[in-house]
């Protein structure tokens, strides 16, 4: 079923992609890859929450909210980047986790953190952002961007040699 | 008597001239049917090449960089080679080993293609335009369209793999570096710890720090996994 709702998500990508080329459709390719990713999301974590598949839910959540924040993005101009990076990745994160406490709602670890998570992400934008932090996190990622690269490359070969441990 | 040995001999290898010579062992490139993630061509040309198929599918993922040509390549290759037909299957543990060992060359080939495809963006190298994903074009559509009925197609076939999930999310303590979170998510998701800690790691990158929140969060209120194997004897 898994791969089912994939496949059809990479047919209608591909279907709106061909559409927005011929000039049908008035969407972007950013707007495309978005709506895609939220109909892919909604899908999936509807199945995935009932059938109790705890990854492809974290992921198909995570994937939605991409699609939203990708939305977000193509319709209006967001000059701090960074700052919305930051803010997206500890709000996806922690929506993951609270999606995760109510697929079980014994573990209460999952809601604890996913609150966190979520908070953090309101004050970093809505409290802190105002004193300056956002422009800290922007200097900050403007010299992440230079080593994040070479973190990807490393964590890639090191998943590479330890792959049959 | 020396002379009817050699005698008898003489006739035993004509008798071996005229028999037909054993046929001789052709290797033929074809696709694998045990070691598949998309359609089993990259195991196919390592089984033929006799090298590990990891080395053929890191290539493979490279090559993404020439746009979508290699993927079309990938695809023709996979309609028109056959598959590998073997008696000897592999057993479940086997499988699987294999499908772990696959999830990690797919994690460390993705990992490794954006690391370069952001490097070279530093460098201007190329722009993001000419990469495979951001090539806006009919022809990555038709590919990727392909792509889509192929694995609608592939979806009748392929039996959905059955997960065992844990009732209970605990502190791994086989599977631990730090405190053992990674490893106890990772056993509560069942996804391979690996990709968890790299998740973990790229999220504490990303947000300076502040996620490790989370991580000390679910390090105190979940119990490692011995204390909860106590509380169900006890139980």
């Amino acid at each position: 079923m898994n791969r089912l709702i994939f496949a059809a998500a990479v047919i209608i990508f591909a279907m709106l992609l061909l559409l927005q080329l011929a000039n049908i459709i008035p969407l972007t390719f950013d707007e495309v890859i978005s709506f895609v990713f939220i109909l892919y999301g909604a899908v999936a974590v509807y199945r995935s929450l009932s059938k109790g598949d705890r990854a492809i839910l974290v992921f198909s959540t995570s994937v939605f909210l991409a699609g939203v924040i990708l939305v977000v993005k193509s319709n209006y101009e967001i000059h701090n980047f960074c700052g919305l990076v930051f803010a997206s990745v500890l709000f996806i994160s922690g929506t993951a986790f609270i999606l995760l406490f109510i697929e079980n709602m014994k573990e209460k670890a999952f809601f604890l953190s996913g609150t966190v998570l979520i908070l953090l992400s309101y004050f970093t934008i809505n409290i802190l952002g105002p004193i300056g932090f956002l422009i800290f996190v922007n200097k900050a990622c403007n010299i992440l961007e230079n080593f994040l690269p070479i973190v990807l490359i490393f964590m890639g070969i090191s998943v590479f040699i330890n792959r049959k441990k | 008597m020396e002379n009817q040995d050699n005698f008898n001999s003489s006739e035993n290898l004509f008798k071996q001239r005229d028999e037909p010579p054993p046929p001789k062992h052709v290797k033929k490139l074809s696709r694998s049917n045990k070691n598949v993630i998309i359609a089993g061509v990259c195991s196919g040309i390592a089984e033929y090449l006799n090298i590990d198929p990891a080395y053929i599918r890191i290539i493979g993922i490279l090559t993404l960089f020439f746009n979508s040509w290699s993927a079309a390549a990938y695809l023709i290759v996979a309609l028109f080679l056959p598959v590998h037909t073997s008696q000897n299957d592999f057993s479940e543990l086997e499988k699987e080993k294999i499908r772990k060992e696959n999830f990690r060359i797919i994690l460390s080939g993705v990992l490794l293609f954006t690391g370069f495809r952001f490097s070279l963006e530093a460098y201007e190298i190329r722009t993001a335009a000419q990469f495979f994903f951001l090539s806006n074009n009919v022809f990555v559509a038709l590919i990727v369209l392909a792509y889509g009925v192929y694995f609608l197609y592939g979806y009748r076939k392929c039996e959905e793999q059955k997960k065992m999930f844990v009732q209970f999310f605990s502190r791994s303590e086989k599977d631990k570096i730090l405190l053992g979170v990674c490893g106890g998510l990772a056993n509560y998701l069942c996804i391979d710890s690996s990709a968890v800690r790299i998740i973990f790691i790229l999220a504490a990158i990303l947000t300076l720090g502040l996620f490790c929140a989370a991580y000390l969060i679910l390090a105190i209120a979940a119990p490692s996994a011995p204390a909860i194997a106590q509380g169900e004897k006890g139980e």
